[in-house]
């Protein structure tokens, strides 16, 4: 369903061939791929429309260059004025007022508690003192909610209860929050439709009566075009400073950001990138636009692999990886994970420049294909042969291929590749680790895959979400010895 | 099946009434029983209109509630006194006409109601449940009252672009189509969808041999009939039924378990709930409080428990103490994690393995505010535990829920039920006639 704009694009200018001019003729079928794949991301109908002339304007006239194919040239200019829309630059918290009062409202379910605990977290890792302030009396067990996650934070909680009134709590609050030595106070108010008016009323009084720096929508990623309708509503009452976008580690396109943004000016701040309390993170438009447009992220990439990967796993094979010492059975262990990932279909898809290869292949029937047949390559191999690989002389692949059923020279190109990758691992993790590349539990590169890329050389997606650098590895040792209760999900 | 194991239809026609007791009190004069002392002999106009209209061929619940609170304006003794004149009329055994009572008051305890307007919905909701008058005339109207009210927004706004839609074309031509389009892009319907339910509606049209835009609305009422039109599955099973109930977070999930426990409990029926959400914090004390409220059962585990253990130790739970239906809670997850997805093939399995056929339902909560993710949300879910049924949620903002229309062309899977607000009676069966109906008239 979700084939990437740039695969559109391609099929959408294969008739324009060679080089000209791109016109209000040639450019119509491609301005319909990108108009289907801002709706497809649930971009606001009438942010599209108002998108897609623009994009024309700027796309008119222009030569295409000789590197650049007419797909490509549109893609630059959409992705282009796409970031800009976004924000261009990321835009954080404003935090230097004191004491800090940030606001967060918005719809039921879509995140506001969890963000909440999120921001709490964050703003003590920025030096200061977070005050939690329940103010949803109407949802049950919505204050336990916040209780237990402050504790969980070790972080102050204002004692509210429901049969308190919202907004005396959080004029309360300030006081409370002072004599409690804290300097920033976070306000979680109750979900509610921007249609209930009693409601709507109940956030102006909460604001006329504690004036907080950072009044923030939070909304969910995976919204559809109403979220034009609701932050319009939220932003007319309240001034929003700015927005969360929640629930970003799904598959959602989050078009939303982009109707967020284009009707209430507002910037997208932050998004939540998963349920623990650590999965907030700065909203990068880049990142976002590609997003959008289906053109595949890395990152997301990465992520999914990294919900099956152990983090004392990822150090261990990161520490092997650094002394060249991955191996064909450390390799076959990573496959299998991948398998259960879901299809290796589904994840080349999120990968740029894979989706046309994906159809190439004649709906991923080869990769999976392939990996079976590496599995039982490497699964025919001894435990000594795959700890060492350099050990594999002829008579050793020959015994190896009839086991498997495979040519000799099937084994030849798997060892090939395989070499490659480690290598490129190893500079991964050791070098400094350049951007846009895999991370360990990935392996950048299917060996036994001919011709494929090696999965972490798409386009430049942006520094990557994690690097495993030594530091890194050694902040995260420590991580893990402090996080002790919490069960990992 | 209501909440009384037994009541005299009196609107049922002599026939039908003939095989109950002939002499009923409510068949003689409407003398109050002990239960119910006679008050001021003014205000007994009541009783002798609320057994006329008894007797009427058909039900009309609302009818018969605007008698009981004529001139009552709060709940109190007087309101007491007329419930259980109406029970006692309609032959309800006494204890459990008390217990209904009983119910209803701790209800508005909990809530602090008084005011006859904050309860009147609540307590026709669960006088037509409890008298099994849901699928009655009278009630279907208040539905559907209820659901374009739910709606009135979206409704509002669909069908003046509709009506401006067909009074700007004198045909169906290019651009009529091109701008019902628009119409459904903006509505979540989705371009993919659109483009099929286009193409159907062109073919229906064709048929009918109808270019007339005023013919369109009811082209469209018919093709979203179709649809919605949901196989009725009756299934023979053995008690508990357990229902299961999966989703994204945050979609209503909680809640809308609190709902169908009440509906069910106003039915009759006993009811455990499964605390099955160990993860998110305090999701196992916002059951407690809904299970409290609803008058069900609550099995749970302290927080962090396997959900699959829960799940294993509510049917035996469930079985032993002889409920009649167990609900499972789910915790919210993205349906693209995998190990949370095969954590709730597990607790599917164990269901299974616990209790032949269980879980007799799977039911996918979806978010009317959600767009074109709901259709990979469905995806997935049904490759993981096989949806039975959609429940969509949060029908009551301005969203239109237009997605449902995709996802209903796609999988073909029944929506069951719409939530239309946070409060437990704010659950009513979903037709896919009323939502044409609602969208387009
Ligand atoms: N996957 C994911 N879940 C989230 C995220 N943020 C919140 N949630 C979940 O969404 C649900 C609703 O969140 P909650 O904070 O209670 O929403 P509220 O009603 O707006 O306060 C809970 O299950 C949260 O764990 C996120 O960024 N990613
Ligand atoms: N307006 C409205 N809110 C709802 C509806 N159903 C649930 N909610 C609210 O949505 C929020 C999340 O509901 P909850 O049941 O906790 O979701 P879960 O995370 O899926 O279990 C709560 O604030 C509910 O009150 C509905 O039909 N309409
Ligand atoms: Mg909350
Ligand atoms: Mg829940």
């Amino acid at each position: 369903m979700f084939d990437s704009l740039s695969d559109r694009l391609s099929e959408a200018f294969k008739k324009f061939k060679g080089h000209g001019r791109l016109d209000e003729k040639n450019i119509q079928d491609g301005l319909r791929e990108v108009r289907l794949a801002l709706l497809e991301a649930d971009v606001n109908f009438k942010v599209v429309k108002d998108f897609v002339d623009r994009v024309r304007e700027r796309a008119l006239g222009r030569d295409v260059l000789g590197s650049l194919t007419p797909g490509q040239q549109i893609v630059k200019v959409v992705n282009d004025e796409l970031v800009e829309l976004l924000g261009g630059e990321s835009q954080g918290l404003a935090l230097d007022r004191r004491p800090l009062r940030i606001m967060l409202v918005g719809l039921q379910g879509s995140g506001k508690t969890t963000s909440a605990a999120k921001l709490a977290l964050y703003l003590r890792r920025e030096g200061l003192k977070p005050y939690l302030v329940p103010a949803d009396v109407y949802r049950p067990a919505a204050i336990e909610q916040i209780q237990t996650l402050a504790r969980q934070l070790d972080v102050p909680v204002h004692a509210s209860t429901p049969d308190m009134n919202p907004v005396d709590i959080c004029r309360e609050a300030m006081a409370a929050a002072h004599e409690a030595g804290c300097d920033a106070l976070l306000y979680d108010t109750a979900g509610r439709l921007h249609i209930d008016e009693t409601l709507m009323d109940e956030l102006s009084a909460i604001k006329a009566a504690c004036s907080p720096q950072e009044i923030l929508l939070v909304a969910d990623a995976m919204t559809g075009q109403d979220a034009v309708t609701v932050a319009q509503s939220f932003n007319e009452l309240l001034d929003l400073t700015g927005v969360v976008l929640t629930k970003m580690d799904g598959d959602a396109r989050g078009g939303a950001a982009l109707s967020i943004k284009s009707v209430t000016g507002k910037p997208i701040k932050l998004v939540g990138v998963g349920e623990k309390l650590s999965d907030l993170e700065p909203f990068h438009p880049d990142r976002a636009a590609s997003r959008i447009l289906g053109m595949g992220d890395v990152l997301t990439l990465i992520e999914k692999a990294q919900t099956e990967f152990d983090e004392g796993e990822a150090e261990k094979l990161a520490d092997k990886m650094l002394k060249s010492k991955f191996d064909l059975e450390d390799f076959r262990v990573q496959m299998r994970r991948i398998k259960k990932m879901g299809s290796i279909e589904g994840l080349l898809k999120l990968v740029p420049g894979m989706g046309g290869l994906v159809k190439n292949l004649g709906q991923a029937q080869m990769p999976e294909k392939e990996l079976k047949r590496t599995e039982a390559i490497i699964g025919s191999m001894t435990m000594f042969e795959r700890r060492n690989p350099a050990a594999l002389n002829a008579s050793r692949k020959a015994r190896v291929a009839r086991g498997a059923g495979v040519s000799v020279q099937e084994v030849n190109v798997l060892l090939k590749n395989f070499g490659r990758m480690s290598k490129m691992m190893k500079d991964m993790v050791g070098g400094e680790a350049k951007p846009g590349k895999g991370l360990p539990g990935m392996p950048a590169g299917l060996p036994g895959m001919p011709g494929m890329p090696g999965m972490g050389e798409g386009p430049d997606q942006g520094s990557a979400r994690r690097k495993l650098s030594k530091k890194a590895l050694a902040e995260r040792r420590k991580k893990k010895l402090k996080k002790k209760q919490r069960k990992k999900r | 099946m209501g909440f009384f194991t037994k009541i005299k239809k009196l609107w049922k026609g002599p026939g039908e009434a003939a095989e109950t007791t002939p002499a009923g009190p409510a068949r003689t004069e409407p003398t109050p029983a002990e239960t119910a002392p006679i008050q001021e002999a003014a205000t007994n106009d009541w009783q002798q209109d609320l057994t006329l209209a008894l007797r009427q061929a058909e039900p009309r619940l609302s009818h018969w509630l605007a008698l009981i609170l004529k001139d009552v304006d709060k709940a109190g003794d007087a309101l007491w006194q007329r419930l259980s004149f109406l029970f006692q009329a309609l032959d309800a055994p006494v204890d459990e006409a008390q217990k209904f009572i009983q119910h209803f008051k701790k209800w508005l305890d909990d809530l602090g109601y008084q005011n006859v307007s904050e309860f009147r919905s609540e307590l026709q909701y669960r006088l037509a449940l409890a008298l099994d008058l849901e699928d009655e005339e009278d009630e279907r109207d208040r539905l559907f009252l209820k659901l374009s009210q739910g709606m009135a927004m979206t409704r509002e706004q669909i069908a003046r672009r509709i009506d401006g839609l067909l009074a700007a074309h004198k045909t169906m031509d290019e651009r009529f189509w091109e701008e019902f389009e628009e119409i459904l892009i903006v509505s979540d319907v989705g371009m993919e969808a659109a483009v099929k339910l286009m193409a159907k509606l062109k073919a229906r049209a064709r048929k009918a041999q109808a270019a007339d835009p005023a013919e369109f609305k009811d082209l469209l009422r018919q093709e979203l009939e179709d649809i919605f039109k949901a196989p009725k599955r009756i299934q023979a099973l053995n008690p508990p039924e357990v229902v299961m109930v999966v989703g994204v977070n945050g979609v209503g999930k909680t809640t809308t378990i609190a709902k169908l426990a009440h509906r069910a409990r106003m039915q009759g029926r006993k009811v455990l709930i499964a605390a099955g959400d160990t993860f998110r914090a305090a999701a196992i004390e916002q059951l407690e409080i809904w299970a409290e409220r609803v008058g069900a059962g609550l099995f749970a585990k302290p927080e962090g428990s396997d959900p699959a253990a829960v799940a294993f130790e509510a049917v035996d739970k469930a079985i032993s103490e002889g409920y009649d239906l167990l609900l499972l809670d789910t915790a919210g997850r993205l349906h693209t994690k995998v190990n949370l997805m095969e954590e709730l093939k597990k607790i599917k399995r164990v269901l299974g393995k616990k209790h032949p056929g269980a879980p007799h339902r799977s039911v996918l909560v979806i978010d009317a505010t959600t767009g074109q993710n709901a259709l990979s949300q469905t995806k997935l879910f049904n490759e993981a535990v096989g949806v039975d049924e959609i429940i969509l949620t949060k029908l009551d903002g301005t969203a239109k829920g237009g997605v449902m229309v995709a996802v209903g062309l796609q999988f073909g899977l029944p929506v069951s039920f719409v939530g239309l607000g946070e409060k437990m009676e704010d659950l009513r069966p979903f037709s896919g006639a009323d939502f044409a109906r609602a969208l387009v008239d």
